[in-house]
């Protein structure tokens, strides 16, 4: 939709892809991204936490790459594509990352999970094979607020061998 | 966050046409900085200028000896841009560390500058390089210089119904180098205390030089007296030592809970001598 030559409005129509299916809905402008899926679609795997667009935990795929839901409008994601972490999966198989978490316990708690397969996932897309240093500098928009960064990062190093066997 | 009204248009017309009609209008562009303000209801505003639908705004090239940044140029792309690598390394360099991944995905370089945020890398390079920053408006076009630009906290010469089109880097290369520096408390956060130095040899000597130091105080601000002692010299250790010391003694930095004076005095003096070696080797040549 496009709102050339038209007056500001404080409600819109937004149409968004949501893990492959075409979603339409009338929200006031404020509403923010992590409000859309989780409020208006009911997909409650992308996790509010901070709210100040710190700790990384509301990060979803706009057009495959990796945003804080929370420091995004959802009018902003008119038309375009959104991944969130229950998108990732092929039809119950997990993905790499997210099996590699599994296997690796990479998590403590678990509430800031769905933030880090999501950075994750961006991650391994764009560098299919980093160093340890390239994963803490990819993943320093993601805290961990039990520091279960050790497991962490060997899941994404097992994530990377996977993905690179094709497993 | 409170109730705003919204439009996407697709003109730089357009939106210079809304910025001078709606009141209390803002620019949109990454929401990075924006947002957060917003949620704290810290900003008083009515209307949402989103600027991510213009036309041929997404852009970085090389024309006139100037890399020329669009105004939702993304920090990310800044980073990875061959373009910037080639003929601004220090702008790649420095947009590839505000933040985090997630940050620079979203955020600006004409939105950092436009927000002169006293912790922003942004401002600091562009007046330290006296970037172009050009403006428009339904009054026309302006092109203010990135060395006067800053006047502390958000605050620019920005008129209130202009916005930022596109910000010109200017090419480095030797006999001119450039070093940054900052210091943050952990990866992706704001830095604490920054600095951007620039030498230029001749004969051996330097003939130019300026040091910028940011985010200790409230916005970008010149070391006078280190750029005194440098000029005219030749770059030994012992001069860059001088000036790096003379950066961090004559700076002026904010007490707050990220450091005291003292702390933020010496972090100066640290970061100022490794950037002004930078500086040197790099118009030298070397890396
Ligand atoms: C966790 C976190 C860490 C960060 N760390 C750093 C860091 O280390 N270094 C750093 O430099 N920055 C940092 N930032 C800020 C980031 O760089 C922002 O992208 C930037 O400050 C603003 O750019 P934006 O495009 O997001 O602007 P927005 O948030 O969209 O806008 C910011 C302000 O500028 C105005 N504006 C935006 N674009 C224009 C324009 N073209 N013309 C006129 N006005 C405009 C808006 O109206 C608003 O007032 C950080 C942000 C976050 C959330």
């Amino acid at each position: 939709m496009s709102n050339t030559n038209q007056e500001p409005q404080s409600e819109l129509v937004v149409n968004v892809t949501v893990n492959g299916s075409e979603t339409r809905e009338i929200i006031p402008a404020r509403t923010l991204l992590s409000e859309y899926v989780r409020d208006h679609l009911y997909l409650t795997g992308t996790h509010r936490g901070c709210e100040t667009a710190k700790c990384g935990a509301c990060t979803v795929l706009l057009d495959g790459k990796a945003v804080k839901s929370c420091n995004v409008l959802a009018v902003q994601a008119n038309g375009k594509n959104v991944t969130t972490v229950e998108g990732l999966d092929d039809n119950g198989t997990l993905s790499p990352v997210q099996q590699s978490f599994w296997d690796n316990h990479g998590m403590q708690c678990g509430y800031c999970t769905p933030g880090f397969v999501i950075t994750s996932t961006a991650l391994l897309n764009e560098n299919p094979n980093p160093t340890v240093d390239e994963i803490r500098f990819g993943l320093a928009g993601n805290i961990c607020r039990c520091t279960g960064y050790t497991k962490i990062i060997e899941s994404v190093q097992d994530a990377a061998q996977r993905i690179n066997k094709g497993a | 966050m409170r109730d705003f009204t919204y439009i996407c248009p697709e003109s730089i017309d357009e939106v210079c046409q809304l910025l001078s009609e709606q009141e209390n209008a803002f620019i949109i562009a990454g929401g990075q900085s924006l947002l957060p303000l917003l949620r704290l209801r810290a900003a008083d505003l009515s209307c949402l200028i989103d600027i991510n639908g213009l036309k041929n705004a997404n852009y970085i090239t090389f024309e006139d000896q100037k890399v020329k940044v669009g105004p939702t140029a993304r920090h990310a792309e800044v980073a990875n841009s061959e373009t910037v690598q080639n003929h601004c390394l220090v702008l790649s360099q420095v947009a590839s560390h505000i933040g985090d991944v997630q940050v620079r995905n979203r955020g600006t370089i004409c939105g950092s500058v436009a927000n002169a945020d006293p912790a922003g890398d942004p401002p600091i390079l562009c007046a330290l390089l006296d970037t172009e920053i050009q403006a428009n408006s339904i009054r026309g076009e302006t092109t203010y210089s990135g060395s006067d630009f800053f006047h502390g906290f958000y605050a620019t010469d920005l008129e209130e119904d202009e916005f930022v089109t596109e910000v010109r880097f200017p090419e480095i290369s030797p006999p001119t180098g450039v070093g940054y520096e900052k210091w943050e408390p952990s990866e992706g956060a704001y830095p604490v205390a920054t600095v951007g130095a620039l030498i230029t040899l001749e004969a051996g000597s330097i003939s130019e030089a300026k040091i910028v130091t940011g985010a200790i105080e409230p916005g970008p601000t010149f070391a006078e007296e280190a750029i005194d002692i440098l000029v005219g010299q030749k770059p030994t250790t012992e001069l860059i030592t001088q000036a790096a010391i003379s950066v961090g003694e004559n700076s002026d930095p904010i007490d707050d809970a990220e450091g005291s004076i003292l702390f933020k005095q010496e972090l100066m003096k640290t970061l100022s001598k490794r950037a002004i070696t930078t500086a040197v080797t790099s118009a030298q040549g070397g890396a």
